[in-house]
């Protein structure tokens, strides 16, 4: 079962590494890179808190094999606070308590950034279909749509 | 175990390497899904991610759909489909999840592939053949390489689903339909092992304006045509119950 050498671009570093056939991309971003945020959740593409962006766009890291997706620009929750200093979308969740568990924060983030970056005034309706696929098992989606709206109003 | 990965650069090759075995994947939304949660009968996979076959054309009112078009693309580039892709799954998933992989999940999903059998689409096999979609069946080593249709006239396009969320949830029963001065063709998806045409709902239809009265009774005759089944999302009693309602809805533009 040979494994292959698989380069990406992760939060604008160039990194190599060694996957095994058909691993995922979450896995490898959490198991060879040390990339935490992104969540193993449930495994077939339900639930979303793997969701990274690849290539700008938001998808659910679990369902892609790492190796058909080779020199991609992948971009995770952990390259999205400049430093020490949280971005407008990671201050409104942080402001807003839309964080319960924590559990689908990281998915809900970058499915959120992939938002505001091709729509940065969206009407709740369309936030709420953009995070469709991310499930809050806390159930806390009110704060959390709201979060991303107070988003926006703080990029304008 | 999957021990290879395979990548054809080509609908050819790919066909080469689908003919000597292995599991076929475009998206990977249902094969990855399947290799992270269990046992995979397979050992190899063939990914279409590098094969060349995504892509949308129209040309003189027929629409070329290259079968690795993702629904995102899909959604952006033919306006009629919008609100038909709007149900199907998320976005996130739409990202990922292509026309061609559509055709081979199991109900009650591959909404889109009852779409195309409202759009008596045609399937085009990488060796250059085209089979029209309700007499398809693919075969070992076959690769689709797209899809095609008429894009129906404004206003000649019909689409409801009905589901347990407002998104992202998989058909209690779908309805797609065209309805033009000479063509009439209703398909359903939910409702049987998988999407159906309903010739019965289609006699009702046939040359009549769309009152409140034609379209109940075309949900009626509707129920001679399904099958349908119990899962997670519904019973086959229920889908047989509201079947009715939600083809009417197809037609007025009721909210779900």
């Amino acid at each position: 079962m040979p494994s292959s050498v698989v380069n990406l671009t992760v939060n604008g570093r160039e990194q190599e590494f060694l996957a095994r056939p058909a691993e995922s991309l979450l896995t490898s971003l959490r198991d060879r890179l040390g990339l935490m945020a992104a969540k193993r959740g449930c495994a077939q593409g339900s639930c979303g808190t793997c969701t990274v962006l690849v290539d700008d766009k938001p998808v659910m890291s679990c369902l892609v094999a790492v190796e058909t997706i080779e020199a991609a620009e992948v971009r995770t929750l952990e390259g999205v606070a400049d430093g020490e200093r949280l971005d407008e979308v990671q201050q409104a969740f942080l402001d807003g308590f839309a964080t319960q568990c924590g559990f689908c924060t990281a998915g809900m983030i970058m499915t959120a950034e992939a938002l505001l970056a091709e729509n940065p005034d969206p009407t709740h309706d369309e936030v709420v279909e953009a995070i469709s696929g991310n499930v809050c098992r806390c159930t806390g989606y009110r704060a959390i749509v709201a979060a991303i709206l107070d988003a926006a109003g703080r990029r304008k | 175990m999957i021990t290879a990965v395979r990548m054809p650069e080509s609908a050819e090759a790919a066909a080469e390497a689908a003919a000597r075995g292995g599991r076929v994947m475009a998206g990977g939304t249902v094969v990855m899904a399947e290799v992270n949660t269990g046992p995979v009968a397979d050992t190899e996979l063939i990914s279409l991610r590098h094969a060349g076959l995504s892509g949308i054309t129209v040309n003189e009112g027929v629409a070329r759909v290259g079968a690795t078009t993702t629904f995102a693309e899909l959604r952006s580039g033919l306006g009629f489909l919008s609100e038909a892709i709007r149900t199907l799954a998320s976005p996130t998933i739409r990202n990922l999840a292509t026309v061609g992989g559509n055709l081979f999940v199991p109900q009650p999903y591959g909404d889109f592939a009852v779409c195309l059998l409202a759009l008596d689409a045609t399937v085009e096999i990488a060796e250059g053949q085209e089979t029209p979609i309700a007499e398809w069946n693919r075969r070992p080593g076959e690769i689709v390489t797209a899809v095609r249709f008429a894009v129906p006239r404004e206003g000649t396009w019909f689409y409801h689903k009905a589901m347990r969320r407002k998104l992202n949830s998989a058909a209690i029963v779908t309805v797609a339909a065209v309805v033009d001065r000479d063509t009439v063709r209703v398909a359903l998806g939910g409702v049987a092992p998988g999407p159906v045409r309903s010739p019965a709902a289609e006699r009702v239809l046939r040359g009549q304006e769309l009152t409140r009265d034609v379209l109940d009774a075309a949900g009626e005759a509707a129920l001679a045509d399904i099958d349908p089944r119990d899962d997670a999302y519904a019973s086959a009693w229920y889908r047989r119950r509201v079947l009715p309602v939600h083809v009417r809805r197809a037609f007025q533009n009721e909210e779900a």
